[in-house]
């Protein structure tokens, strides 16, 4: 299966790199990759985001009752690090009350198809699967074509209420979340994006205002595809054989998205974007 | 438009506790026995800090979105929380507090069991401030210490949310009219608006709690009505958040709550701490 996958994230402005929220892990050997928000509001929100992203690229679960079967351990690791610390009284109520993050994991698996010129043969062909609970979104695109969004579709669907994955919520609350699961067909050179929310917004905003808001985030890939694992943007948080940006300059992720900001174009909060080029 | 600045830590907000602590705060509480108003204003004041706090906790942190200061009134005018990591400034960021109250004591709530009864929780209950009620009482003089506070806070925080003020007390200034005083606190501004200066006048009459009136129509003493001239009248944002927790409040409410018994004290002091929800 080859196909190339970059992590690029920065922290909101004005806080620091050890307050960054988000997470996003991959496995390119089993070709699982994952994004998730931890919930400001809820505290240890960080540490559940990482345990929800490397709990998915690690499992085997793609649908969405086998996904939240997985959850119960990864709810019991959570509860274990956050018991294990000598916590301040302060912190004690919302320990209670557990931490939150939305979430988009995504499964790619072979596919091929009938050879469509003349004679015997197979053409490659992607299928993917993903699972979302909020607003942290998937988007697979072909050349500056949008062929599918996932979980939202509109940038009117934000809001300061996304549907959440607790800690400490039963199967049945998350089985409630909408839009649990989605897949699609992809093929050599299609791209899929998967980012948390801000970025996801600014993106929708630009594409029904007529903009190409995929080619600006092409520009942040390295021009010619190597094996492996690239990176991209000074807050890669994946592993990197080389350490800095493969796409040229080490920092340019954190220079678009710092002009995004200034411009008033994108809302200041953590952004994550996760990048495969199939 | 005014009132409505984003409370961050980047630009923090203020509030400022003027307690009585004279002598007559060990009366009776609004009709409650065996509880003086100066119990139950600490109790009020300990457990809105303890919300304060909350407010701005992150995990094992504490986001400085808050400055909080007391100044007590009384037979001297006592600067700060008597806590000695607190005692450089009287004005401390919403962490400090946090991280130094003078104990924590364990109560015992009663919860709904969600199956009709009762159930018993202990809960941490921290305490910063003590009961004082002792000599006279030199508002005035408390009026002038927090003029000079406010005024340095804003000259730091120039767009900040306007500091709030409280002031907490049962009974008339014996060092001078205050009014002048709190006209004055009342008129320093930032670019967000004007100081908010709000006056709770616990009583040891057992008349049912006032909280925000328009007129002083049904206030039963010429003090209850001077406090309520020197009170605030409560900005747009705030008056939609009092309306929410209680319905009669009409427009041109002021920001004064006469004998309120404690639950209404916090209500009271909890309005206006919009803010923005995000970890900044």
């Amino acid at each position: 299966m080859p196909m190339n996958s970059y992590a690029f994230w920065l922290a909101r402005r004005g806080n620091s790199s050890a307050e960054y929220e988000d997470a996003s892990a991959g496995n390119d050997a089993a070709g699982r990759y994952a994004v998730a928000d931890g919930a400001t509001e809820s505290c240890f929100a960080g540490l559940w985001a990482r345990l929800l992203v490397e709990g998915f690229v690690n499992g085997a679960a793609c649908e969405a009752e086998p996904w939240i079967a997985s959850l119960p351990a990864l709810q019991e690791q959570w509860d274990a690090d956050v018991r294990g610390r000598n916590l301040p009284w302060y912190a004690e109520p919302s320990v209670k009350q557990g931490a939150f993050a939305t979430f988009l994991g995504f499964m790619l698996t072979d596919s091929p198809l009938p050879y469509s010129g003349e004679g015997p043969g197979v053409r490659a062909s992607y299928h993917w699967q993903a699972i979302a609970v909020g607003d942290t979104c998937l988007f697979h695109t072909r050349g500056t074509a949008l062929l599918r969004a996932f979980p939202l579709e509109y940038s009117n669907q934000f809001d300061n209420a996304p549907k959440l994955v607790g800690s400490r919520m039963f199967a049945q609350d998350i089985r409630n979340r909408q839009k649990l699961w989605a897949d699609g067909q992809g093929q050599p050179g299609d791209r899929l994006w998967t980012m948390t929310d801000a970025l996801a917004h600014w993106c929708l905003a630009e594409h029904e205002a007529g903009g190409n808001p995929w080619s600006e985030m092409e520009s942040l890939l390295p021009p010619s595809p190597v094996p492996g694992r690239g990176a991209g943007g000074e807050g890669v948080n994946l592993p990197s054989p080389s350490g800095r940006g493969a796409g040229g300059e080490g920092n340019s992720f954190t220079q678009w998205i710092e002009g995004l900001r200034d411009s008033g174009r994108l809302r200041n909060d953590d952004v994550t974007l996760l990048a495969i080029r199939l | 438009m005014s009132y409505t600045a984003e409370i961050s830590r980047n630009n923090p907000t203020c509030f400022l506790f003027l307690v009585d602590q004279s002598g007559s705060m060990a009366e009776q509480f609004g009709g409650e026995a065996g509880r003086s108003k100066a119990q139950g204003v600490a109790d009020a004041i300990n457990r809105l800090l303890q919300t304060l706090v909350l407010r701005c906790a992150k995990g094992e942190y504490i986001l400085d979105r808050y400055y909080i200061g007391v100044i007590g009134y009384g037979s001297e005018i006592r600067w700060g929380f008597p806590i000695e990591a607190l005692a450089e400034n009287v004005l401390q960021p919403v962490s400090a507090i946090g991280g130094n109250p003078l104990r924590i004591e364990e109560r015992v709530k009663r919860m709904d069991d969600g199956a009709g009864g009762l159930i018993e929780q202990r809960i941490k209950f921290p305490v910063w401030f003590e009961p004082i009620a002792q000599g006279k009482t030199p508002m005035c003089a408390a009026f002038q210490a927090a003029h000079g506070l406010i005024t340095d806070f804003v000259g730091q925080y120039p767009s900040c949310f306007p500091p709030i003020v409280i002031n907490i007390s049962d009974g008339a200034a014996n060092d001078g009219h205050p009014g002048p005083m709190s006209d004055a606190i009342r008129s320093i501004a930032s670019q967000d608006g004007n100081v908010l200066l709000l006056n709770a006048h616990v009583s040891a009459r057992g008349e049912r709690p006032i909280l925000f009136p328009t007129h002083d129509g049904f206030l039963p003493d010429d003090f209850s009505k001077l406090l309520f001239y020197m009170s605030s009248p409560l900005p747009p944002a705030m008056l939609h958040q009092a309306r929410i927790l209680e319905a009669t409040v009409e427009e041109g409410a002021r920001g004064f709550a006469f004998n309120a018994d404690l639950a209404s004290v916090i209500m009271f002091l909890n309005i206006g701490t919009r803010v923005d929800n995000s970890a900044s």
